[in-house]
């Protein structure tokens, strides 16, 4: 029989991500060579300006939070097989329980309000995820038309509450208040600063160590916990989690309302580290790329910390890049990161079937000399 | 399998049927389009006894059994287990049923007896994921659970007897296996089993087989539901039959034969079809 060999994990997630990811990378650079620019020199400037000195790391950094946030978000629904794409509007909803919290709690002491401010963020993400959970697991209208739909609802409604409610008197712009200094989240050079370590100032601040622990806390989630065994059940095989006495719709809701709180956690970053007030739109598409991220990550919080920390780095990179070479327009950038998602993303498979081939014919090549 | 047929011929020694453990009464269960596929039906199992349900597939077998464990709710009727209700339905789920003794084996193992994507030890659980001996603290102890699914495998001679190995990657007749020693293992009250040797290979047969012969003389109740006939005649002590959704009659073991269960699979009076046999 000439039944092919299962692939060791160490080239399903390491070689073929970055196979595809040179893929991406060679067709950028035919782009970029099209343009009249040289390749290498885009490359040099995208890599410098992601990692070159501290305050690039710390933009990277920065930008990797956001999408450690959403890219987890999307991978807990997923492992319910949900294609849950409202981590926009949950981390916009989210952005507006933080922003309440900070600005009607404000008399409370910082320790406690950084608890408080999580759990605001955390109940108004899932239950603007709840709407669509509940819609699917009773009702069968599809999370995807749901939660983008809930997306626009956000949109519109926050809004409305920027415009109407929460936007100072006499400021002309569509923003909330300040949040108290004594609330905001620190940033990491002020960290370093107050240990005595010189670093230069950047948006990076506590929540990216956040982001690290709810990483470690959603892989044991996901692996070992009786609830993470149930969604991974249902969304596998749902006749099966049935039959097993663990009701389909259940788990949907609480999937859901876990991605919801997940994609909330984006707003502490934003509103509470780096803008310290609600902005309109402060969302900027993380949570759609949060997708890509989870799907080239294989919807495992380390593969997700390696593309988020990719995806921070075309961001952060790209910035840089748009600046350096005004030939590259921002719009360029978008069109090599859009490649990324093409190749790592949607089409991860491309080269599965040749790589396949050709290690069933290296280990049986191998067991033959083995054999003699 | 073998390209012909293989007769299976199997030692088992009489039943001792004790105490009643099933007690079905006028049970009706509608599939999800709400069409009826199981009408009035009555019948008990006692402790110590096979009973086997025939019927060609599709006359409302499946849901039956899918009802009893949980899965559909009854639309009508009530089923007591050892003299407690309970009727599949409100409060009443798979889950409830395990944990009053219900294994549940059901007929195929690839759309509900597994997630063939889960490791051996992962499929190992399901359905019991509650149980005391899996946890550590909050989280799955999944030492424990690979112990626990090495033993399985040990004594279900489920073959490679790795517990890491996909589950898809398993033959079907050592997924049915595993799938039977998860259920059996437990040491239910009762056994429901359907199509337990559907695609699996000559020596599983006859070792599945044995092993619910094994439960019944362990004094468990065991109901089968089966489309072979020749599995049902040899492993029942008592053959329901089912057409069109009713449980037409009753053959014992002894007077079951393939031209009377055949003609009452068919939808004729036990009656008409023991006189047809009488004749013939």
């Amino acid at each position: 029989m000439s039944k092919a060999v299962e692939l060791p994990r160490w080239i399903d997630v390491g070689v073929l991500p970055l196979l595809n990811l040179l893929l991406a990378l060679v067709v950028s650079a035919l782009l970029v060579l099209a343009i009249g620019e040289n390749p290498v020199e885009v490359v040099e400037i995208l890599l410098f300006g992601a990692f070159g000195y501290e305050e690039a790391w710390g933009y990277t950094l920065y930008y990797t939070t956001n999408f450690i946030f959403t890219g987890l978000a999307f991978a807990v629904a997923f492992h319910c097989g949900l294609f849950n794409i409202g981590a926009e509007g949950q981390a916009y909803v989210g952005g507006l329980g933080v922003t309440l919290a900070a600005l009607y709690l404000d008399f409370l002491p910082f320790p406690i309000m950084l608890v408080v401010s999580m759990l605001a963020a955390m109940i108004f993400g899932a239950a603007w995820a709840y709407i669509p959970a509940y819609l699917q697991a009773r009702r069968g209208s599809h999370v995807v038309i749901t939660t983008i739909m809930f997306n626009f609802i956000a949109s519109s409604l926050m809004v409305y509450l920027l415009v109407n409610v929460l936007r100072p008197q006499g400021s002309m712009t569509p923003e909330s208040e300040q949040i108290a200094e004594h609330l905001r989240l620190p940033f990491i050079h002020d960290i370093a600063g107050a240990l005595g370590i010189e670093m230069a100032s950047s948006p990076l601040n506590l929540s990216f160590v956040y982001a690290i622990v709810i990483s470690v806390m959603i892989w044991l989630f996901i692996w070992h916990t009786r609830w993470g065994y149930a969604i991974r059940t249902v969304g596998a095989n749902a006749v099966a989690a049935t039959y097993a006495g663990l009701e389909p719709g259940r788990f949907i809701i609480i999937a859901m309302m876990i991605s919801g709180a997940l994609s909330s956690f984006m707003a502490l970053n934003e509103v509470m580290g780096v803008q310290h007030r609600l902005l309109i739109d402060f969302t900027a598409g993380y949570g759609f790329v949060g997708i890509a991220v989870a799907l080239m990550g294989r919807n495992h919080p380390f593969g997700i910390f390696l593309a988020a920390l990719l995806f921070g780095m075309l961001y952060q990179g790209g910035a840089e890049l748009s600046f350096e070479i005004p030939t590259i327009s921002n719009d360029m950038v978008v069109v090599i990161q859009g490649l990324v998602i093409l190749f790592t993303g949607a089409m991860e498979h491309m080269f599965r079937p040749r790589a396949t081939k050709i290690y069933t014919a290296w280990r049986l090549r191998r067991d033959a000399q083995e054999a003699v | 399998m073998v390209g012909r047929k293989v007769l299976l011929r199997l030692e088992k020694g009489k039943a001792n049927p004790a105490d009643t453990v099933l007690k079905v009464d006028n049970l009706c269960v509608d599939n999800a389009q709400g069409v009826r596929k199981v009408k009035n039906a009555t019948f008990t199992v006692r402790a110590g006894e096979i009973v086997g349900v025939a019927g060609v597939s599709g006359n409302g077998q499946s849901e039956l059994l899918e009802a009893l464990g949980g899965i559909r709710p009854a639309a009508e009727g009530s089923v007591e287990l050892s003299g407690q209700d309970v009727t599949p339905g409100k409060g009443v789920d798979a889950a409830e049923l395990r944990r009053r003794g219900v294994a549940h084996v059901p007929e195929d193992r690839h759309r509900m007896a597994m997630v063939t994507a889960f490791t051996a030890k992962e499929a190992a659980i399901l359905g019991y994921e509650d149980d005391n001996t899996y946890q550590k603290g909050a989280l799955l102890d999944w030492d424990a659970i690979a112990k626990a699914t090495a033993n399985m495998m040990a004594e279900f001679d489920v073959r490679p007897n790795n517990p890491d190995l996909k589950a898809a990657n398993f033959s079907g007749g050592n997924q049915q296996k595993l799938v039977l020693a998860r259920e059996i293992m437990r040491d239910p009250e009762l056994l429901l089993v359907g199509q337990p040797t559907r695609g699996v290979d000559i020596g599983a047969i006859e070792f599945i087989h044995k092993r619910i012969v094994a439960m019944r003389d362990a004094g468990k109740a065991v109901l089968l539901v089966s489309v072979e006939l020749d599995e049902i005649m040899s492993l029942a002590d008592r053959i329901l039959v089912m057409c069109d959704g009713s449980i037409i009659g009753e053959v014992s073991a002894a007077e079951a034969n393939e031209r009377v269960l055949g003609l009452m699979m068919a939808g004729v009076d036990p009656k008409e079809a023991k006189a047809v046999e009488g004749q013939a």
